[in-house]
């Protein structure tokens, strides 16, 4: 087990270092470069061009700036280049905004995709299983952005709160109470709107794979032992059914960074997904390789819990 | 007081399994009869396809839903009546009163359990055991069915057993509430000989200690006249022949089951091809009219392709569907 541990970090710290090298390379290789965001202002100098370019290194070879890069990302002296802010507080700032966004949407996701998707298996080609197919593709093919626009309509017009943004402008000196309720207004819609899609594809995998483990044999077996439906259905079915999803919730983990820029964007939510966006725009390099780096991070690490979560709930799997 | 004749444990008649596929619909089974007694081990015989485990799962109230029904016919198990569709399965027979074991034991046990809880819960449902007891009763089992070192193989997952291991904790669960019937659906099929041998030999002693009914289905019928007192031939979903193991063995009067022995491979036939019985068995949406056996039987009359022959009464407590060789003994000894 620690062995396994062990060395699958190594693995993962290797394939992290070329995740690094692919992705600067990549951001090198687009075209523009932040010194050109702006090459018709009459402001811009060569002279100021040149100077910006010496202040972040971009005049050397590619491998200096490589090493110099992750030279300040570890030593915690990056800075943004487009506000000189350093850039492990920008992301600390976003990330306290995104956090309730993502464990709100991935709460609501996986608490209501399996109860859905296990009662449409369980009663298959019933009202509620068409009832729940028509809806999970109805929300999968609407595009997000225009069921937001629809959602924000129904909700402002329907309950007059105000939702985009993270809270009512000018809140701050609310009572706390109130400023709560306002809170969660706000971050109700998002977070809904983002599980949504979730719920609809999940539960769809969840009614999937009960149909496909119900067809087994041990579950014949169980029934032929004479219990009663529900042990059937809860306890031999159901363990085996849930095996696969072990995985995918190691893979949320990533979510957390790049979850969801529409989203934000569209509800004006300050959170990591919309500053990723602007800094790819900015041509930030700092903040999208930073960015790029916490991602790769979280995906390694996704797959490391995917790995230990699974050997612990199938006794098939030995970790060696 | 016992009686001359005691009802069966189990009696099947007229059964009738219907599949409904689409807008196919077919008979597996048709108008079936069948007896098991007390302690006594039946045999029922085919080949694939021939509505044998679709008896069985009849009998256990495990027929796939929605796609089969039984269709018409009665199933009494000591004088319960199973096939009602109004009234459903009566509980507390599957699992407890009749149990089953299946073909494929790598598949039959849940690969997320330990051995131990898939015995111990049988025990808990039915039995109402706490958990010290009906762990304590699990082991006790896994020792009767000849499994080594059965305490440490209660933790044990189904992946770390061998085939013929799994089958001895499949035959544990089944006999874990002391059921007065076992249905055995090809238990040994998917195992290598002398695995198939141990299993059998642990079958016929469980059997004997604890005076249990067994109907064993199997497609092998050398195996049959090995630990089955009576035999019934089963084809294209008919019973064809039926009668003591012994007599049905030695002087078979039905073309089919003369044709099937015929087929079995044995020393005496060394250096000979085996027999084939020509044909394919035919479909069950597609079964030809009259004997479903006559586009295959030697024997065949012109009636035999409009009529469907009844089930006739043949002496030595016999019955044959044939009218050709009802009540006419086979020569004696195996067809060579």
């Amino acid at each position: 087990m620690t062995a396994f541990i062990a060395r699958s970090l190594i693995e993962k710290l290797v394939t992290l270092f070329f995740v690094t090298v692919v992705s600067f390379l990549i951001v090198h290789l687009a075209p523009g470069e932040p010194a050109q965001v702006d090459p018709l202002n009459p402001k811009f100098t060569p002279e100021m061009v040149e100077r910006f370019r010496q202040a972040f290194h971009l005049d050397r070879p590619l491998p200096v700036q490589y090493a110099l890069f992750y030279r300040d990302l570890f030593t915690g002296r990056s800075v943004s280049w487009k506000d000189h802010r350093p850039v492990l507080e920008k992301i600390a700032e976003r990330f306290r905004n995104s956090l309730p966004l993502f464990v709100v949407g991935t709460l609501l996701t996986w608490t209501l995709a399996f109860p859905v998707g296990i009662r449409a298996a369980v009663g298959r080609g019933g009202a509620f299983d068409r009832g729940t197919a028509f809806l999970a593709y109805l929300l999968i093919s609407i595009p997000g952005f225009f069921f937001a626009y629809l959602l924000i309509l129904a909700v402002v017009s329907a309950f007059s709160v105000p939702v985009l943004g993270m809270e009512t402008f000018g809140f701050e000196g609310a009572p706390l109470l109130n400023r709560a309720n306002d809170r969660i207004w706000h971050l109700l819609l998002p977070s809904v709107l983002g599980a949504g899609s979730g719920i609809a594809v999940l539960s769809r995998y969840v009614r999937s794979q009960m149909l496909e483990v119900a067809h087994q044999d041990f579950i014949r077996t169980a029934r032929a032992k004479g219990l009663p439906e529900e042990t059937v259905l809860y306890k031999h079915a159901l363990r085996n059914a849930l095996l696969p999803f072990i995985t995918m919730f190691g893979l949320t983990l990533p979510g957390l960074v790049g979850g969801s820029v529409i989203i934000e964007s569209i509800f004006s939510w300050p959170g990591l997904g919309r500053m990723a966006y602007e800094a790819i725009l900015a041509r930030d390099y700092p903040v999208i390789l930073t960015l790029n780096f916490i991602a790769a991070v979280l995906v390694l690490l996704g797959t490391l819990l995917s790995d230990l979560l699974y050997a612990a709930a199938d006794p098939r799997i030995r970790l060696a | 007081m016992e009686a001359v004749h005691p009802a069966p444990l189990l009696e099947i008649e007229g059964l009738t399994v219907v599949f409904r596929r689409e807008r196919e619909r077919f008979f597996a089974v048709e108008g079936l009869d069948l007896a098991v007694g007390r302690g006594e081990t039946v045999g029922l015989v085919g080949e694939s396809g021939c509505g044998k485990t679709v008896t069985a799962l009849a009998v256990m109230g495990l027929l796939p839903r929605p796609a089969a029904g039984i269709a018409a016919g009665r199933i009494r198990f000591d004088g319960i009546e199973l096939a009602d569709p109004r009234a459903g399965y009566p509980p507390g027979i599957r699992g407890r009163r009749a149990a089953m074991v299946f073909q494929e034991p790598l598949t039959s046990l849940n690969p997320v359990l330990a051995v131990g809880e898939q015995i111990a819960e049988v025990l808990r449902f039915h039995l109402g055991l706490p958990a010290g007891q009906a762990r304590e009763r699990a082991r006790a089992l896994l020792a009767e069915v000849r499994l080594s070192r059965p305490a440490e193989r209660l933790g044990d997952y189904p992946h770390r057993l061998s085939g013929g291991e799994r089958q001895r904790v499949m035959i544990a669960i089944a006999l874990a509430c002391s059921p007065d019937l076992l249905i055995a659906d090809e238990p040994t099929t998917a195992l290598d000989v002398t695995v198939q041998a141990q299993i059998l030999g642990l079958l016929g002693e469980l059997k004997r200690r604890r005076r249990l009914a067994v109907l064993y289905i199997t497609h092998d019928l050398g195996l049959v006249s090995r630990i089955a007192e009576r035999v019934a031939v089963m084809y294209a979903g008919q019973l064809v022949e039926a009668g003591p193991a012994a007599a049905v063995l030695k002087q078979p009067l039905h073309p089919y089951t003369r044709a099937l022995l015929a087929a079995l491979p044995g020393p005496h036939k060394r250096g000979r091809r085996l027999a084939a019985i020509p044909g394919a068995v035919p479909h069950p949406g597609a079964r030809p009219e009259g004997c479903a056996f006559h586009p295959r039987c030697p024997l065949a009359l012109a009636s035999c392709r409009r009529e469907r022959p009844p089930l006739a009464c043949a002496p030595g407590g016999r019955a044959v569907r044939c009218p050709v060789t009802a009540g006419i003994p086979a020569p004696e000894g195996p067809r060579s």
